[in-house]
């Protein structure tokens, strides 16, 4: 929880100045943490280099938590077809890694003969695109699958492959089980410039404020980072725009309202934005859809909400909008200088030995794993060996101690009675919980950490039941002052210190 | 499983009433559940004076009616559990059977350190959860998501209990009783707050008077926050004035800088509970219901306190309570409750209204008349409001020194000393030694000029004390040090092991 500790963790406390790591992975999204991942299974020196204080906190963060199902982007295109794939990809992940995966299907609506107009346009991109099993539905047929949906609904296009995941369950796993399987993660690394092989030196000498990190390969999924990186290495022909979306979370009982992801044929300025259940039990809608300044423009606006909740509304006539528990926004890369009808995902080398993805917007997390292989089969031509390794270190991600079984509860709280203290009660998080979390493979530095792997503080009570009970654990546990918690970066504190 | 008559599920005011009412009421199997490490609920944290006027007959401090009530609890018996969550309830499969018939019964999940997870059944259950605090996302406020957005009673937990300093410049968003006490509790421990503000005047006049109209804090009625600023802490947020639905007047906004901003804007009740119970038996969604008070549509469950009603003060919460323990010991008597719902109502209000009494809440004429620069009219009268009781009288001085107005003694002794010598009980807190996660709550022994206020304050920061403290133990003695034998006591009993 303390600056000092950032960058330390998963090497063992020593950073090894001569080291030369086979590929430095720049930026820990999921697209960053995946790649880590896969590649922890082959006998190579990983590190992955992140400007934030953890893995996730760019796009990640902030997104709708679904898989989609391949009818939005060009029919053919990279986008669509990596969305088919990787939608496809995501059973044996998360199988692999244990964690949830809901496949409940997706309608997309449509409100009038224009809207109808649209989407068919979609279905018909999901065709070229690969996405299996559409059906064109009436209004009618659509309301039985989904008994609140709007009367003003003529036809839909039910998808069956849209599926829940969590963001930030799979960002986690997919970095601990890398960070069990030796990959280093450093933290509060921002690169800021990269030498590529030359005279001076045979690897890529990446820049960072407080060193230099030397490379064989590097892999450039610095999301809205990502046109500056390449930037160090080549000349760049992309501009890359922040474009902000804003949600909302509800929490209601989900399952009385929807079930399956609502996505609709939006009339003049509604975009993309769709509802969902999440796999938390709680329902998103949004995103909108705004160009802003910078890529830490995430404030929230009157108006933007206003929006998510009248189109959310217009889905669902009777949706419980007071049940709001939170709002936020997220940015999305978009590569702004290529005509709207050629725009694309670009993954490229940038140059020989390093690959950069680039203006991944949603739905990337959909993608990714088929970007993953892309991106991995330019850094193998360009002669990365990847051997497996003999042995690896299984990882499972672990459900809270609530959830589990009698038997499993009992054994663990005989080996630490905390696990009976209860911290969260929104979302059901026990002390042994936060113990665990603490000493896990890739342990939270930041407040915003400990909520991405335990959801503590995103319930109803949005942490303020729970927040300075688990700052008192963690003063005791990493023998800290109050003042040096932090909620997510430097000067972000979340106290001054002692009253008296 | 063990098996409970009775099980209250929240160990406060509500629970703590309601459980001792039970046990007087003839049942001898009652479980009191508290989730907190002391009971009380969220009494402990309350560290201000003015609780029990009705029940007591006098003020006292959060912790203070607390002890009260732990020590008649424990007088009268009742098995209670701190450190302990109800995580889940659900109907048992078993029904009990008694003379009028079957009943159905219920099953709680207890969790806690001791214990691990428990269950547990009871015939009848009460719910007295209390209130959560509404937080910035159902406020729905736009802006940045920065550290140093906290609610009320989070703020009240990390300074009176938790002995933590939140920030130093503050902006309260709520201008009822919990947003007035805050503003008062963050002068006094020295913070800046820069500005209450509220859509409408509320809250006790009494509040008013001594939280911020004593202090000098800056309060806006009619305002709200537009929006919050700042990438990592609170940085400002933007206010502007409202019309009278309650839409922001853009073209009047202001931003105000800040690094803390604290929301005290109402309270929603804390029924996960039986919201647990509806999903265990597929009625996911449905409310409680509760048409006599205490009563709901599910027989045998009870509800008491804020989780079903917002009360102003603590009197009526321990009302319903005690109402709410009485109810359930009718019913597991097997006793005929009383037939028409109409009479049933009758009699819990009965009781709610000996405990209530007229309350003098914030108008726009009060504002009015407080916030003008000469308190003196033009006849030479002297205009005050009586701060000992929620009734707030309002009440004039003549220049022969009558006092009218008042609607007992007590009022017209105030008022007077108001007007010569004006002086307030002190309420706040002591450092322990070697402990610095946690404050012993202290009040002054009697009340102290207002002048010298500021003094009282200064020797307890500087004061620390060693465990364990008795409660009403002299912390302090003549703590301003004139022989005024003014002391300061502690309100509650701490051991070394807490």
């Amino acid at each position: 929880m303390d600056r000092r500790r950032i960058s330390l963790y998963a090497s063992g406390g020593v950073i090894m100045k001569d080291k030369v790591y086979d590929v430095a992975i720049i930026g820990g999204g999921i697209l960053g943490a995946m790649i880590a991942w896969k590649l922890s299974s082959c006998q190579l020196d990983l590190v992955v280099l992140e400007q934030g204080y953890d893995i996730g906190e760019g796009a990640a963060k902030a997104n709708s938590g679904i898989l989609y199902p391949g009818l939005h982007a060009r029919g053919g295109s990279l986008k669509g077809i990596s969305t088919v794939q990787g939608n496809a990809m995501y059973d044996t992940i998360c199988e692999t890694l244990g964690i949830p995966l809901h496949r409940t299907g997706s309608l997309y609506v449509a409100f009038s003969e224009e809207g109808v107009e649209k989407m068919m346009k979609k279905y018909e991109r999901g065709l070229r695109n690969g996405a299996p099993d559409m059906q064109i539905l009436s209004g009618e047929e659509a309301r039985q699958l989904e008994p609140l949906l709007s009367p003003d609904v003529i036809r839909a296009v039910y998808s069956p492959n849209t599926a829940l995941i969590s963001p930030f369950i799979l960002v986690t796993a997919m970095a601990e089980a890398a960070a069990s399987n030796g990959v280093e993660f450093r933290f509060g690394c921002r690169v800021s410039g990269i030498q590529t092989p030359g005279n001076r030196s045979p690897f890529f000498s990446i820049r960072t404020a407080g060193e230099s990190i030397s490379a064989r390969y590097v892999v450039n999924t610095a999301g809205g980072g990502a046109a500056s990186v390449e930037q160090f290495v080549r000349e760049q022909n992309l501009v890359i725009q922040p474009r902000r979306g804003q949600y909302f979370i509800f929490d209601p009982p989900a399952s009385a309202v929807i079930r399956h992801v609502l996505f609709q044929a939006g009339d003049n300025d509604e975009g993309g934005t769709l509802i969902a259940p999440t796999v938390d039990g709680n329902i998103i809608a949004g995103p909108t859809s705004e160009d802003v300044k910078s890529f830490q423009d995430t404030e929230t606006t009157a108006e933007g909400l206003a929006h998510v909740e009248r189109v959310a509304r217009k889905i669902i006539p009777s949706f419980p909008i007071d049940t709001a528990v939170t709002s936020f926004a997220g940015i999305r890369a978009n590569i702004t200088n290529i005509e709207k009808e050629q725009k694309d995902f670009v993954i490229r080398r940038s140059v020989k030995g390093m690959a950069s993805a680039l203006g991944i917007k949603n739905p990337g997390m959909t993608a990714a794993p088929y970007l993953t292989e892309q991106i991995l089969e330019i850094i193998r031509e360009d002669g990365l060996a990847t051997i497996p390794k003999e042995k690896l270190v299984p990882y499972r991600w672990k459900q809270p101690f609530l959830s589990l079984s009698r038997a499993e509860q009992q054994e663990l709280w005989r080996n630490d009675p905390r696990y009976g203290h209860v911290l969260c009660r929104c979302e059901k998080i026990t002390e042994g919980d936060l113990l665990r979390v603490l000493d896990s493979p890739l342990p939270p530095i930041s407040m915003d950490g400990l909520k991405k792997r335990l959801r503590i503080g995103m319930g109803r009570c949005q942490g303020s039941y729970c927040i300075s009970r688990v700052m008192e654990v963690l003063c005791r546990e990493r023998k800290c002052e109050p003042q040096e918690i932090l909620k997510r970066t430097e000067g972000s504190f979340l106290v001054k210190g002692r009253l008296k | 499983m063990k098996q409970y008559d009775l099980v209250i599920i929240g160990g406060g005011p509500a629970g703590m009433a309601a459980a001792v009412s039970a046990r007087e009421n003839g049942i001898r199997s009652v479980l009191l559940v508290e989730r907190s490490k002391r009971m009380g609920g969220i009494l402990p944290q309350c560290i201000h004076d003015g609780f029990g006027m009705k029940y007591l007959g006098r003020s006292v401090t959060g912790p203070e009616y607390a002890e009260y009530w732990i020590h008649r609890s424990e007088e009268t018996g009742i098995s209670s559990v701190v450190s302990c969550d109800v995580t889940d309830l659900s109907f048992s499969r078993r029904a009990c059977r008694t003379r009028h018939g079957e009943k159905s019964s219920f099953v709680l999940k207890l969790v806690s350190s001791e214990k691990g997870v428990e269950e547990a059944e009871a015939k009848a259950v009460i719910l007295a959860s209390g209130c959560r605090e509404r937080t910035r996302g159902q406020l729905k406020i736009p802006g940045s998501r920065p550290s140093g957005v906290y609610t009320a009673g989070q703020v009240q937990y990390m300074m009176n209990v938790q002995n933590l300093l939140p920030g130093n410049e503050v902006v309260i968003l709520g201008s009822g009783d919990i947003g007035l006490i805050m503003a008062r509790r963050m002068k006094w421990e020295g913070m800046n707050v820069r500005l209450v503000l509220g859509e409408r005047a509320s809250g006790l006049i009494r509040n008013y008077i001594q939280c911020v109209h004593d202090w000098k804090i800056p309060i806006r009625f009619g305002y709200t926050v537009l929006s919050i600023h700042g990438r990592n802490r609170v940085t400002g947020v933007t206010v502007a004035p409202v019309d009278k639905n309650g839409r922001p007047k853009i073209q009047g906004k202001q931003e105000i800088p800040c690094d803390t901003l604290v929301i005290a804007a109402g309270l929603v009740p804390e029924d996960d509970i039986w919201n647990s119970l509806m999903e265990s038996s597929g009625r996911a969604g449905e409310p409680i219901c509760s048409t006599d008070e205490t009563g709901t549509q599910v027989e045998g469950f009870f509800v008491c306190g804020n989780v079903i009603r917002q009360y102003d003060t603590v009197d009526e919460v321990t009302a319903s309570g005690w109402e709410a323990g009485r109810q359930a010991a009718r019913y597991l008597r097997n006793e005929r409750r009383l037939k028409r719902a109409e009479d049933r109502k009758v009699a819990a209000l009965e009781m709610r209204e000996m405990m209530s009494s007229e309350k003098h809440m914030m108008t726009d004429d009060d504002l009015m008349y407080l916030t003008s620069e000469n308190p003196e009219d033009a006849e030479g009268e002297y205009l005050l409001y009586c701060i000992n009781c929620p009734s707030g009288c309002r009440m004039t001085i003549q220049e022969d020194g009558s006092v009218s107005g008042n609607r007992c003694s007590q009022g017209a002794r105030y008022a007077v000393s108001e007007k010569n010598s004006p002086s307030r009980i002190v309420t706040t807190t002591i450092g322990i030694k070697g402990h610095p996660e946690r404050l012993i709550p202290v009040r002054s022994s009697s009340a102290v000029p207002k002048n010298r206020v500021v003094e009282v304050l200064t020797a307890c920061r500087k004061r620390k004390v060693r465990l364990p403290v008795i409660k009403s133990s002299i912390l302090i003695e003549d703590v301003l040090e004139d022989g005024s034998d003014i002391h300061m006591i502690s309100c509650a009993s701490y051991t070394e092991n807490e």
